[in-house]
């Protein structure tokens, strides 16, 4: 594709998201709250896109296809299991987060652990572990641009100048006007990424399978079996299967909705968002293994099947792709940026509202800029770099389980299993040791169980974590379960 | 927790151990779209339509006096 083209497209992508942000910037009110969470008044249509959007990064038409490709239909298993999991939990936590976000007024993820388990260092230790591990995570879209970017364009478009200008983007829209800019640019990037799928799998699908695409499957009936080992299937699904509760991007939109009614409509809209674009992005990786096998780099499948369909509808997805990997990057900067100032500064010096909002949007850049250097690195397949980070993630699973359903779990517990969980994940991937053949997430989880429920017995309590667990149980069922007000 | 939330609880941890143990014993060596591939679609769509079941007995309740 002429590198014209390319800079044409995304000039036309961003200055569309610019207007939304500029739009989004003059509803805006003061305040970390109104910036970080948009005032918690985000309608059920923007909140479903933009958790879809949040979620579905260019890990689905780069490093899912890439999967499919290489891998087969049990890349299906290991995304639909994902979405199984994210629907089963968000039915069961969705309104214990948005209920206890309002009535203990928090802002992020960490915060609600803090405040239930009466420590500010559990929230400290649990943002301190989102920093950690959500760099590489958010690298991930990065370098997803700089190789689709360089794919499609031939070389012209070099790997650092792709991720340099997704990088750029990802600033501004968040920076902006924070989540009311995240949210309403992520929405629009959310249609653009369904409707450029759509059209890709129709083309696909009518013009270069003429004899159909089923028939054509055929040929490599060895694609529809279920091949990749076990110990591979759970290590990359286990951590991914959590996402919902371990990766503060998404668990902070939980407490953005205005009410009951938007929290439904966003669960519902993404959760069929989300089997759409799966099977979608499925169908594209069986589809680049019969129209242009034999490639060395996985990744680079979805760069080689663009090169089989017009230019005008490869430009349209190689957009939605870039609208993929910047929505799910500011988001989780702008994240990670609110509990910086929320959960890490603030625990070691009383902080105004006021220089709380410096310290969050100071951030923006900074973290930026470490992504860009991560990804600088170009580390391993796209795939096993994601479940890496949310493996390490997980690591707060059992303190969060622990936060709405175990009164005898401890502060000290808490931090325990997490740093328990975190370095043995680490450990492990860093040594490459499969122990008893399963991959680092199974023995980080085991871990993580083990120190939280060993340290929380031997430690006295907070007594107001009984309270809290009381308080969200008691106005989950009279909210929305009886419909009365708080 | 309610009654219809240890209901799902269990659907849902049925499903989800199902999502994983069925292709892995049962469809290993199918070759066609009629096995693991319809199997995680089917389930997945029964999840969601559960899932969308379940949110639509919630209440219309929460309004809260401003923080």
């Amino acid at each position: 594709m002429p590198l014209s083209w390319l800079n044409a497209g995304i000039l036309a992508w961003f200055l569309v998201g610019a207007a939304l942000s500029a739009k989004a910037r003059r509803g805006m009110g003061s305040g970390v709250i109104d910036y970080f969470l948009a005032n918690r008044t985000v309608g059920g249509f923007v909140s479903a896109m933009s958790y879809s959007a949040t979620t579905y990064s260019a890990f689905m038409m780069v490093g899912l296809v890439g999967l499919t490709y290489k891998g087969g239909i049990a890349s299906l298993g290991f995304e639909l299991t994902y979405l199984v999991g994210t629907v089963f939990l968000l039915v069961l936590f969705a309104p214990r987060y948005w209920v206890a976000g309002r009535r203990y007024g928090l802002m992020t993820p960490s915060e609600l652990l803090s405040t239930r388990y009466g420590s500010k260092w559990v929230g400290a230790a649990a943002s301190l572990l989102c920093l950690v591990t959500l760099v590489p995570y958010a690298s991930v879209q990065l370098m997803g641009m700089g190789y689709l970017l360089e794919g499609v364009s031939g070389g012209a478009f070099p790997f650092w100048a792709g991720m340099a200008v997704a990088a750029a983007i990802t600033v501004i829209f968040s920076i902006w006007a924070g989540l009311r800019s995240v949210a309403l640019t992520d929405a629009l990037q959310a249609s653009i990424m369904l409707v450029a799928c759509c059209l890709l799998v129709v083309f696909i699908g009518g013009f270069l399978f003429p004899e159909g695409w089923g028939s054509a499957m055929a040929a490599r009936p060895d694609l529809l079996k279920v091949s990749w080992p076990f110990p591979m299937f759970l290590g990359l699904t286990l951590p991914w299967t959590f996402f919902a509760l371990t990766n503060p991007q998404v668990v902070q939109r939980l407490y953005a909705p205005k009410d009951i009614r938007s929290i439904r409509g966003m669960v519902a809209g993404f959760s069929v968002f989300g089997f759409i674009y799966t099977v979608l992005c499925v169908i594209l990786g069986l589809s680049a293994a019969l129209l242009v096998p034999g490639l060395k780099n996985p990744d680079g499948a979805m760069a080689a099947l663009l090169t089989k369909v017009p230019r005008g509808l490869a430009l349209l997805v190689v957009l939605s792709i870039f609208a993929a990997a910047v929505s799910t990057l500011n988001s989780i900067i702008l994240t990670l940026s609110s509990m910086f100032g929320r959960d890490l500064v603030r625990a070691l010096t009383p902080l105004s509202e006021e220089k709380e909002l410096r310290w969050g949007k100071l951030l923006i850049p900074v973290l930026t800029v470490a992504c860009y250097a991560f990804g600088s690195l170009k580390l391993g397949l796209i795939a096993v770099l994601s479940s890496m980070a949310s493996a390490g993630l997980m690591a707060q699973l059992p303190v969060i389980l622990g936060a709405f359903f175990w009164k005898r779990g401890t502060a000290a517990g808490a931090i325990a299993g997490m740093a328990a969980g975190a370095l043995v994940t680490l450990a492990l991937y860093w040594t490459k040791t499969n122990f008893l053949g399963q991959w680092p997430p199974v023995w980080g989880l085991c871990s993580s169980v083990t120190a939280f429920v060993a340290v929380s017995l031997v430690t006295r309590p907070d007594p107001a974590g009984g309270d809290f667990i009381e308080t969200v149980a008691s106005d989950v069922r009279r909210t929305f379960w009886q419909g009365q007000d708080f | 927790m309610s009654k219809i939330e240890k209901i799902w609880l269990g659907f849902g941890t049925i499903a989800l151990a199902a999502n994983v143990a069925v292709p892995f014993i049962l469809m290993k060596n199918w070759d066609r779209f009629s096995g693991a591939f319809l199997f995680w679609c089917s389930t997945a769509l029964l999840v969601i339509g559960a899932g969308v079941y379940m949110m639509f007995r919630w209440g219309e309740g929460g309004r809260f006096p401003c923080r």
